[in-house]
């Protein structure tokens, strides 16, 4: 800690509560409004953080009672909204849904989830007739996400229940905010989310509340409506 | 599940399934939880020492992973780590709500149970990074050990480490803190010097 001040050596045993998640009350927010303010102090807390994660490597690994991962798979779907409901409600001039079950994915996330989801349509293609109980449907269309001066980054895009819909974009100019639309196979529109924009690159995951088989594009407006980015997904190959 | 492989043939990566999970995607979150559920549950067991509280709480970590997967940053931690710090900080949630800590926590005889446990099954490279945890534990004064294991594997505040150790409020404090700070270099100092002759056992 070079840049700590005497300050920080008043804090130095609420840090280490604070790491091991044991102190409350009034040392806690002292300690958690000094952090805002310290850089040092903030990097300690890393580090000691770290190092109790460290310690739990010492508990050893046990198998929970047979049939967990199912009722924890059920729990998620308890508290899941009902987005399969979503899939009919494609109609044209259709209101905007407050919430149509995206989520944001840091880039990493986002990169490994696209892989997933093509190695998982790869895998499907290649095991065709195969698999009993599987969808035969899943398809993954990938298209490059264009503006009037170059590529900017790509659209994922695949089928099931529901489809979800992935892109990540790279961009220079000040946009603010960005509405993503698609359209579909009878020419309608239909936004599926609306996104901040601050660091020069964005990505999200959409899970669609149309029938993805019937998306044709998808196109990034920005607040005027002006179309600013756009992907022209390729047909599906499965039927 | 052959279908969770890449078209490669290699198992798909940790964070390639969180992300399927997190897109609804039922068969990614199953081969993940499965890959997790071992490491989860352990860590629940080991701080609840109840079978059924730590079910619970093994499927709140996971079912919070699910919901936070935006937040995990695959620079800071693998997500092994990541899982086995939300399951500790549920565990120990759990244990304050029922005001009892299970197993005597006279760390020497407590983590002896660890070793045997763990040693058969787990592949060479996390064997060995477990020695180093273990050896700078072990490098710990007694005292600092002990207020240390209450802390971070028990979750005890400052003032019930006094209460059980018979000791002051503020010693208590700084003993954890010396103990885990202590670990901690001993730690960053085996990362940096790649030793194996370094016992971790000068005083």
């Amino acid at each position: 800690m070079s840049d700590s001040t005497p300050r920080c050596a008043h804090f130095e045993d609420d840090l280490a509560g604070l790491a091991t998640g044991t102190l409350t009350g009034r040392p806690r927010s002292e300690v958690l409004e000094h952090l805002q303010s310290c850089p040092a102090c903030a990097a300690e807390l890393d580090a000691l953080s770290l190092t109790i994660d460290a310690l739990m490597t010492l508990a050893p690994d046990v198998q929970p009672p047979a049939g967990f991962a199912d009722r924890t798979i059920a729990r998620m779907k308890e508290e899941a909204p009902a987005l399969g409901a979503d899939s009919l409600t494609e109609r044209g001039g259709s209101r905007e849904r407050s919430r149509p079950g995206h989520l944001r994915l840091a880039r990493p996330l986002l990169v490994a989830a696209a892989a997933l989801l093509v190695g998982v349509g790869i895998g499907m293609a290649a095991s065709t007739n195969k698999a009993p109980g599987a969808s035969t449907t899943t398809a993954v269309r990938v298209a490059s996400l264009h503006s009037t001066d170059g590529t900017r980054g790509e659209a994922v895009l695949t089928s099931g229940h529901p489809g979800l819909l992935m892109v990540s974009v790279d961009y220079t100019e000040p946009w603010s905010r960005v509405t993503c639309q698609v359209t579909l196979s009878n020419g309608h529109r239909r936004v599926v989310g609306r996104y901040a924009m601050s660091s020069g690159y964005a990505s999200w995951a959409i899970r669609l509340p149309v029938s993805a088989t019937s998306v044709r594009s998808v196109q990034l407006l920005d607040t005027q409506g002006a179309t600013v980015a756009w992907a022209r997904l390729p047909k599906t190959t499965t039927s | 599940m052959s279908i969770y492989r890449s078209h490669s043939g290699e198992e798909l990566s940790d964070e390639a399934l969180l992300a399927g999970m997190a897109a609804g995607d039922d068969r990614a979150g199953a081969t993940f939880i499965r890959r997790h559920q071992g490491r989860v549950y352990g860590v629940a067991l080991a701080i609840t020492a109840d079978a059924a509280a730590a079910e619970d709480v093994a499927q709140e970590t996971l079912i919070r992973a699910w919901r936070h997967a935006d937040v995990f940053d695959p620079r800071r931690a693998s997500v092994s780590t990541w899982l086995g710090s939300i399951a500790r900080n549920l565990a120990i949630d759990a244990l304050r709500v029922r005001r009892a800590v299970p197993v005597d926590p006279d760390s020497v005889e407590w983590l002896g149970m660890f070793d045997d446990r763990t040693a058969p099954d787990v592949a060479a490279e996390r064997a060995e990074s477990l020695a180093v945890v273990r050896a700078a534990l072990d490098a710990l004064p007694v005292e600092q050990r002990r207020a240390l294991v209450r802390s971070a594997y028990f979750g005890q505040t400052a003032t019930e480490i006094a209460a059980a150790e018979d000791i002051a409020v503020g010693t208590a404090k700084s003993r954890v803190r010396l103990g885990l700070a202590r670990v901690r270099d001993l730690l960053a100092s085996r990362e940096t010097r790649d030793g194996v002759e370094n016992r971790g056992e000068r005083e």
